[in-house]
C-alpha cells in the first residue's frame, strides 16, 4: 500500500510539481529581465526609425512622435527633444506613385536637410533621387536652407534635369513639410488639401459653399451631363465632359448669374498620373489651371487670355477647354434661351457609312488603279475615291483617307479611318474640324496650304497625303475618260 | 583541489567541446566567420552553460529523472532568454552579428550535452567550473577558427587589417566548405597534440568510443 | 580468395602498361596543348604551366617525406595533374595562387584521401572549382588573345553570346578567342585525342558519349550545335579530365553511362543554369556517383556468378 502511494508520488505528482515550480521561477526572472530591458530596446528600435531623420536634422539627440496634425502630404511628424527642430515624412504624388521626402526644419523654419527614400520612380529618372548617384544629394542641397515655400525653377531650385514630374513632386512634399511645420510648430491652420470631388454636388460645395443648393433644369446642350441654377439666384452649376487622353474629364463650371465663371473644379478622372492627372491629384497645378479660367465667359481657348493649362499634358488641357466651352454654350441655352449647341452629327464610322452619307444611296462601286475603293453617285455627280495613308501607327487599321469629289474635283467631303490611330491624337484628324478644312479644295497646292494639328503631324501629313492621292486618281481617271 | 582544475582543463583540449567532443557544430561554422562574431558567440554560449550548469546541478536531486529533459530545456531556454534581451539591449551590433544563432544557443548540443553528463550527475561548484572550462573550450575554439577564416577570406582578424590590400583573399574560406575544412584542420591539429602529448586514446567506433557514454551507461539510447 | 583489382571476369591477360608510360602518353597528349597556348597567349603561358606542374611535384614529394610515406613521384601523375590543372586557368593568374591550385589538387584531393587511386574526383578539377569559387575575379579575368580577328570573340566568353550560330567557327576551332590556356584551341586538343587512342591509354567511349549527347541535346533544343562544341572547355573536359582512369567506371557499359550523364548535366546547366559553362559541375558530379555506377554496372562473369557482396 504504501508503496503504490510513493510510486504514484514518485511517478506523477512530484514530476508534475517540480516542472511546475521551475516554470514559475523562469518565468519571474524572464518576467524581471524584460523589465528592465524593453525599454531600452524598444529605445533602439526608434532610433533605428528615426535614423533618416537624424540625417536631416543632425542637431537634435531624441525624437518624439508629434500627433493630432493635419496638414495633409504629411505622414509622420516628430519634434526634436533638445528643441533644436522638426523633422517630417512627407509624399509628393509622382510619375510611378508617392515619392516620400524627408524633411528638417529647425526652429526658424528654414530647412536643414533634405533626404529621399526609396520610390518606384523611372530608373534613370525619378529614382536618381535615392539610387546611390550624385543627383539626389544635389537636388536636396537646392533645397536646404530654403523656409516658407519652394518652387521648381525659383531661388536655386532646378530639381532633376529631365524628371520634372519628379521634382514637382519632391517641391510638393518639401511644401507639405513647410505647412506642417508651419502648424505644428507656429500654430497656423492646417493646409489640408480635400479629396477631389466625385459629383457636381461635392464640387458646389467646395466652390460655393458648404450650403449652397440648386435646382436641375431641362438642356440640350452636348458634352454637358448636368445643370442646374442655384437657389439662391447667385448663378448656374454645369458638369461638363470633354474627352481627354484616357478617358472623360468631367469639369465642374459655377458661373454667375451673367455667364461669368466664378469658379471651376477638376473632379477626379482617369488621366495620366503625373499628367493629366495633376487637375485632381491635390498638387498645384489644378487649382492654378482652374484659377485661369475664372472670369472668363462667353467662350474660352488653350493658349490664348491667360489660360495656359497644364505644361505637358495638352489632350488634358484641350479636355478641359472643351468641357467649359460645353458649360458655357449650355449657359447661353439655360439662361439666355439660346439654341442648344448639339453635338456635331457622328462622323462616319465606316468607309461604306461615308459612302452613303456622301454619295446617298444607290451609289455605284468602281475601280481605280492606287484606290483601295471607287464609288460614284447614282446620279454620277459625286464620285468617292478611298486609298490607304501612313499614319502614325496603323498597326490595328490602315489611315484610309476617303475624299469625295464633285463634277469638276472640288473636295466636297473628306472621310478618314482613324480607328487605328492613337485616340486623342491621330484620332483628332478625323474630326470635323480638320476633314472640314479639305472641303473646297482642288489641287495639291490646296492641301499642302492645310494646317497640320499640332503634336499629331504625322497623322495629319499623312491625311494631306492620302488626299492628295486621291485627287490624282480623280484626275486620272477624268483625263482617261 | 588538482581535480578542480583538471575539470576546468578539460574543456579547454582534452575534452574541447567542438574539436573532441564534436558538440554544437552548426553554430561553429555559422559563426566563425569573422573573429568577432565567434568571440561573442562563445561569451555568450558559456554564460548560459555556466548559469545552466550550476542550475541543473543544484536542482538535480529534485528533478525526477523521467521529465529531466523538458526541465532542462526549460531552465537552458530560460537563461538563453535572457541573455538574448541583454544582447538586444546593450550590444546590439553583436545581436545582429550573431542574428538567428543567438537564440539558437538552446539547442546548442554542449549545453544540454554538459547538463546530461556532468552536471545532473556532479556537485554545484565542480558543475560551475565545468562550464566554466567548456565554455572557455568553446570560446577559444570559435575565436582561432575565426580568425583563421577571417584571415584568409577577408585579410583581417577583428576587423584589422593584417594582409596587404593587393593580396588577392580566398574567399572560399568564408563559406560552407572552407567552414568544414578548417575544421577538420583543427580537429586534425588538436589530434596531433595529443598524439604528441602522448595523450592519444585510441577510440573505437560504438558506444565504447561515444564521448557520450556515460550519460547512457553504455546503454546506446542516445536521447 | 577474391583479389579487389579484378574488376572483370575471367579470362585476363596481363598488359604492360604501367602507371608510368600511361601518364607519360598523357603527357605526349598534352603537349600541343601547351604549345598552342603558349602561341596564342605568349610564353607566360609556358611559365605558368611549369610553376604548377613544379609545385604539384614538389607538393606530392614533400607531403610524402613529410608523412614518411613511399615516394610516388616517379609515376608523372602529378605532373599530369600539374598541366591540366594550369591548363584549366587565364593566362594571367598570379603563380602564387596556381601554387595554391596545385596544394588543393594533390594535398587535399589526391593525397590526404590516399594517394593515387584513392582519389574521390579528378584533382585538377576540383582544385579549378575551388579556385573558382574562392578567386573568382582572377579565374575569370578571360584574356582575349591578340590573335583575335573578329568582334563577336572579343567578349569575355564566347559562351554568353547571344547568338552563338553566328560566332566562325573556324576561329573558335584555332582558338583564337579569349579563355583558360587549354580550351580554346580545339585543333590542339583534338591532335592529342588521337594520339591517346592510338597509345590506347584511354577508351573513346566516354569523350565520344559525353560530346555525341552534348550535341544531339543541344540540337534538339535548337541551339547551334558546334559553336556549343567548341567552346566552354567542353573539349578539353570531355578528353583529358573525364578520362581519368580512377574517376571514371572500369566497364563500357558504365562508361556509357558516364558520358550520356556528363552530357546531360552539361546541357542543363548551360541551357537553365546561371553558370557560363557546365563541364566542370558536371565532371565533379558524375565523379562522386562513379562508385554507384561501377556498382550497377559490374560485369556478370560467364555463366553467372554470385552478387559481390
Amino acid at each position: 500500500m504504501a508503496k503504490n502511494k510513493s510510486n504514484t508520488y514518485e511517478n506523477v505528482v512530484k514530476p508534475i510539481v517540480v516542472l511546475v515550480v521551475i516554470c514559475l521561477i523562469t518565468s519571474a526572472l524572464l518576467a524581471v529581465t524584460n523589465y528592465f530591458t524593453a525599454p531600452i530596446i524598444a529605445a533602439q528600435e526608434q532610433q533605428a526609425a528615426y535614423a533618416a531623420y537624424f540625417e536631416v536634422l543632425p542637431d537634435a539627440d531624441n525624437f518624439t512622435s508629434v500627433e493630432g496634425f493635419a496638414t495633409s502630404g504629411v505622414e509622420e511628424a516628430v519634434k526634436a527633444d533638445n528643441g533644436s527642430g522638426y523633422a517630417f515624412r512627407a509624399i509628393g504624388k509622382g510619375f510611378g506613385g508617392d515619392v516620400p521626402v524627408i524633411v528638417g526644419v529647425n526652429m526658424d523654419g528654414v530647412i536643414t536637410g533634405v533626404s529621399f527614400l526609396q520610390n518606384s520612380e523611372t530608373s534613370g529618372f525619378g529614382a536618381r533621387l535615392w539610387d546611390g548617384s550624385a543627383d539626389g544629394p544635389a537636388y536636396a542641397a537646392e533645397l536646404t536652407g530654403k523656409s516658407g515655400s519652394v518652387a521648381l525653377g525659383q531661388d536655386g531650385v532646378n530639381g532633376l534635369s529631365g524628371a520634372t514630374v519628379t521634382s514637382t513632386a519632391v517641391v510638393n512634399a518639401v511644401n507639405s513639410a513647410l505647412s506642417c511645420f508651419a502648424e505644428v510648430a507656429l500654430g497656423q491652420a492646417a493646409v489640408v488639401e480635400q479629396a477631389a470631388p466625385t459629383t457636381l454636388e461635392e464640387a458646389v460645395a467646395i466652390l460655393v459653399g458648404d450650403g449652397a443648393t440648386y435646382t436641375p433644369v431641362e438642356f440640350a446642350t452636348a458634352g454637358v451631363q448636368e445643370a442646374g441654377a442655384l437657389d439662391d439666384g447667385s448663378g448656374y452649376v454645369f458638369l461638363a465632359v470633354g474627352t481627354g487622353f484616357g478617358g472623360d474629364v468631367p469639369v465642374a463650371v459655377v458661373t454667375d448669374a451673367s455667364g461669368v465663371i466664378t469658379g471651376v473644379s477638376f473632379l477626379q478622372n482617369s488621366e495620366t498620373s503625373g499628367f493629366g492627372a495633376r487637375l485632381y491629384d491635390g498638387s498645384e497645378d489644378g487649382p492654378a489651371f482652374a484659377a485661369q479660367l475664372v472670369g472668363k465667359s462667353g467662350s474660352v481657348s488653350l493658349g490664348s487670355d491667360g489660360v495656359d493649362g497644364l505644361s505637358g499634358a495638352t489632350i488634358s488641357s484641350t479636355a478641359v477647354v472643351d468641357a467649359v466651352n460645353s458649360a458655357l454654350s449650355c449657359y447661353n441655352e439655360v439662361a439666355q434661351g439660346g439654341a442648344p449647341v448639339e453635338a456635331p452629327a457622328a462622323a462616319p464610322a465606316s468607309l461604306d457609312e461615308a459612302v452613303t452619307a456622301f454619295l446617298g444611296e444607290g451609289a455605284v462601286a468602281g475601280e481605280a488603279e492606287g484606290a483601295t475603293a471607287v464609288y460614284t453617285s447614282a446620279d454620277g455627280a459625286l464620285t468617292l475615291i478611298a486609298v490607304e495613308s501612313e499614319g502614325y501607327s496603323d498597326e490595328t487599321a490602315p489611315l484610309t483617307v476617303a475624299t469625295c469629289f464633285d463634277a469638276d474635283g472640288v473636295v466636297t467631303n473628306l472621310w478618314v479611318d482613324v480607328s487605328g490611330q492613337t485616340q486623342g491624337l491621330g484620332s483628332r484628324t478625323g474630326e470635323a474640324d480638320f476633314t472640314d478644312l479639305f472641303v473646297g479644295l482642288s489641287d495639291a497646292a490646296g492641301v499642302d496650304g492645310v494646317d497640320a494639328i499640332a503634336s499629331v503631324t504625322e497623322s495629319s501629313d499623312g491625311v494631306k497625303a492620302g488626299v492628295a492621292a486621291c485627287m490624282e486618281i480623280f484626275q486620272t481617271m477624268k483625263g482617261g475618260n | 583541489m588538482s581535480n578542480k582544475v583538471k575539470i576546468l582543463t578539460n574543456g579547454l583540449l582534452k575534452e574541447n567541446p567542438t574539436l573532441r567532443l564534436v558538440l554544437g557544430t552548426c553554430p561553429t561554422l555559422a559563426v566563425t566567420t569573422a573573429a568577432s562574431s565567434g568571440l561573442g558567440m562563445g561569451i555568450a554560449a558559456a554564460f548560459v552553460l555556466v548559469c545552466s550548469n550550476i542550475a541543473i546541478s543544484a536542482l538535480r536531486k529534485v528533478i525526477p529523472d523521467k521529465v529531466r529533459l523538458p526541465a532542462y530545456i526549460t531552465v537552458i531556454a530560460t537563461f538563453v532568454t535572457i541573455v538574448q534581451m541583454l544582447v538586444k539591449a546593450f550590444l546590439p551590433e553583436l545581436d545582429t552579428a550573431l542574428g538567428v544563432y543567438l537564440p539558437l544557443i538552446v539547442v546548442n548540443c554542449i549545453i544540454l550535452g554538459r547538463a546530461e553528463m556532468f552536471a545532473s550527475k556532479n556537485p554545484v561548484v565542480d558543475s560551475a567550473l565545468d562550464g566554466i572550462g567548456m565554455g572557455l573550450g568553446f570560446t577559444l575554439t570559435l575565436v582561432l577558427m575565426g580568425s583563421f577564416r577571417e584571415l584568409i577570406s577577408k585579410g583581417s582578424i577583428f576587423g584589422v587589417m593584417l594582409l596587404p590590400e593587393s593580396l588577392d583573399r580566398f574567399t572560399l574560406m568564408g563559406s560552407a566548405p572552407g567552414g568544414f575544412f578548417t575544421f577538420g584542420l583543427f580537429m586534425a591539429i588538436v589530434v596531433w597534440i595529443e598524439i604528441k602529448t602522448n595523450n592519444r586514446i585510441k577510440r573505437s567506433i560504438g558506444c565504447e568510443g561515444c564521448p557520450s557514454k556515460g550519460a547512457c551507461a553504455g546503454k546506446g539510447e542516445c536521447e | 580468395m577474391e583479389n579487389r583489382l579484378l574488376v572483370t571476369a575471367s579470362p585476363h591477360i596481363t598488359g604492360r602498361d604501367t602507371t608510368r608510360g600511361l601518364m607519360g602518353n598523357v603527357i605526349a597528349a598534352l603537349v600541343p596543348c601547351i604549345v598552342a597556348a603558349a602561341i596564342i597567349f605568349g610564353w607566360q603561358a609556358l611559365l605558368l604551366v611549369g610553376v604548377t606542374t613544379a609545385a604539384c611535384v614538389g607538393f606530392e614529394y614533400l607531403y610524402c617525406l613529410i608523412l614518411k610515406k613511399p615516394n610516388p613521384v616517379g609515376d608523372l601523375s602529378a605532373v599530369v595533374t600539374g598541366i591540366i590543372l594550369a591548363l584549366n586557368m587565364p593566362v594571367t593568374m598570379p603563380l602564387w595562387i596556381a601554387v595554391v591550385g596545385a596544394f588543393i589538387a594533390i594535398v587535399i584531393v589526391k593525397q590526404l584521401f590516399g594517394g593515387i587511386g584513392a582519389n574521390f574526383a579528378n584533382p585538377a578539377l576540383v582544385a579549378r572549382i575551388a579556385l573558382f569559387s574562392g578567386f573568382s575575379t582572377r579565374m575569370t579575368a578571360v584574356v582575349i588573345p591578340a590573335c583575335v580577328g573578329v568582334d563577336a570573340l572579343s567578349s569575355a566568353t564566347p559562351l554568353q553570346t547571344a547568338d552563338m550560330g553566328s560566332l566562325p567557327l573556324l576561329d573558335l576551332f584555332l582558338g583564337k578567342y579569349g579563355g583558360v590556356m587549354g580550351e580554346t584551341c580545339s585543333l590542339a586538343i583534338l591532335i592529342g585525342l588521337v594520339w591517346l587512342l592510338v597509345s590506347r591509354t584511354i577508351s573513346a567511349v566516354i569523350p565520344v558519349t559525353y560530346l555525341a549527347t552534348v550535341a544531339v541535346l543541344f540540337a534538339i533544343a535548337g541551339q547551334p550545335v558546334l559553336a556549343n562544341l567548341l567552346t566552354g572547355g567542353l573539349l578539353f573536359g570531355a578528353v583529358f579530365m573525364a578520362t581519368d582512369y580512377v574517376t571514371s567506371p572500369f566497364t563500357l557499359r558504365g562508361k556509357l553511362v558516364f558520358g550520356l550523364g556528363l552530357g546531360l548535366i552539361t546541357f542543363a546547366i548551360r541551357m537553365w543554369g546561371d553558370l557560363p559553362e557546365g563541364v566542370s559541375y558536371a565532371i565533379l558530379f558524375m565523379n562522386l556517383l562513379v562508385p554507384y555506377i561501377n556498382d550497377l554496372t559490374r560485369q556478370v562473369p560467364l555463366g553467372g556468378g554470385k552478387k559481390h557482396g
